[in-house]
């Protein structure tokens, strides 16, 4: 079979006839198609709902900072809070006393260090 | 020479879909036979068309005139077949595992329009590589020269022709295994 031949062969496939109504109908398949899944009008609805959402956080963050700020803590709690501030700044003060001692006394240290091994 | 689609698809750009509309209406018949050569079946050829076109308009901001829209149409075409193709062999390969109770036919094809003999050329059609297939269908069919075929297909004209020589070769082997060839 020559070059030719086969090309004719080819050739002579045809694809299956579509009617008329088919073609009419095609083009508004594919825009109605484009319409349904448009990624511009998906983009469009996710920012629109994040938007939204956003907003909402928002508002119960000031909501809940307004409510806060407007109630008065109980006095027990303050009284609880002032006592444990001043035990950390006592507990502070004698971190600082205890570290200048044993970098006064280096020898010692090292004395300690080698009884010790 | 002047693209007769310049018009719409410049308005198609601006989002006219009246203008797509006209464009899908001009070419649709085009892409339909282009599917259906590629995958032997019409219903999918209707599928692999609709999907054509809507990719088509979501890349119409990207088209800059280079070539004729009609080429850059068949690219997309084209691209979305090879696709389907890779999909379809690899959901083949899934479902031959356990689809024992199928009669063999695990892909409904449409008979194309002519006789017996063009039938079976249309079956060796489809045992030719997807690449090699697209390449005869381009050149045979639409009447795309090797340089148009190798800027659908995006690669060089050389390997269009070798791509042509080894389907008309192995068409001929499998057309004398089927007995039409003598």
């Amino acid at each position: 079979m020559n070059d030719f031949d086969l090309e004719s062969k080819i050739r002579s496939i045809r694809a299956p006839k579509r009617g008329d109504e088919y073609w009419e109908a095609f083009p508004d398949q594919v825009l109605a198609e484009l319409r349904t899944h448009s990624p511009a009008m998906v983009e469009h609805r996710n920012w629109t709902g994040t938007c939204f959402l956003l907003g909402r956080i928002a508002m119960a963050c000031l909501a809940v900072i307004f409510c806060l700020w407007q109630t008065p803590l109980p006095r027990e709690f303050n009284h609880l809070l002032r006592k444990d501030e001043t035990q950390l700044r006592q507990s502070m003060r004698q971190f600082e006393r205890n570290l200048d001692r044993a970098m006064q006394d280096e020898h010692g240290l090292h004395g300690l260090v080698e009884d010790q091994s | 020479m002047r693209d007769p689609d310049e018009a719409l698809v410049r308005q198609s750009q601006n989002g006219d879909t009246a203008a797509y509309a006209e464009l899908i209406r001009t070419h649709q018949r085009m892409i339909h036979s282009l599917a259906f050569r590629m995958t032997g079946s019409m219903a999918d050829a209707e599928d692999l068309a609709q999907e054509t076109f809507i990719l088509a308009y979501r890349q119409i901001a990207s088209y800059r005139g280079d070539s004729k829209f009609s080429t850059w149409l068949y690219r997309i075409a084209i691209n979305v077949c090879l696709t389907w193709r890779r999909r379809e062999t690899r959901r083949t390969e899934v479902t031959a595992h356990w689809a024992v109770e199928t009669d063999g036919r695990q892909h409904q094809t449409e008979e194309p329009a002519g006789g017996d003999m063009t039938s079976r050329m249309h079956e060796a059609l489809l045992k030719l590589p997807a690449k090699q297939r697209a390449a005869i269908m381009l050149t045979l069919y639409d009447g795309l020269n090797h340089a148009e075929a190798a800027e659908v297909l995006n690669c060089s004209e050389t390997t269009v022709s070798w791509r042509i020589f080894a389907a008309r070769r192995k068409l001929r082997q499998l057309l004398t295994m089927n007995g039409i060839s003598p």
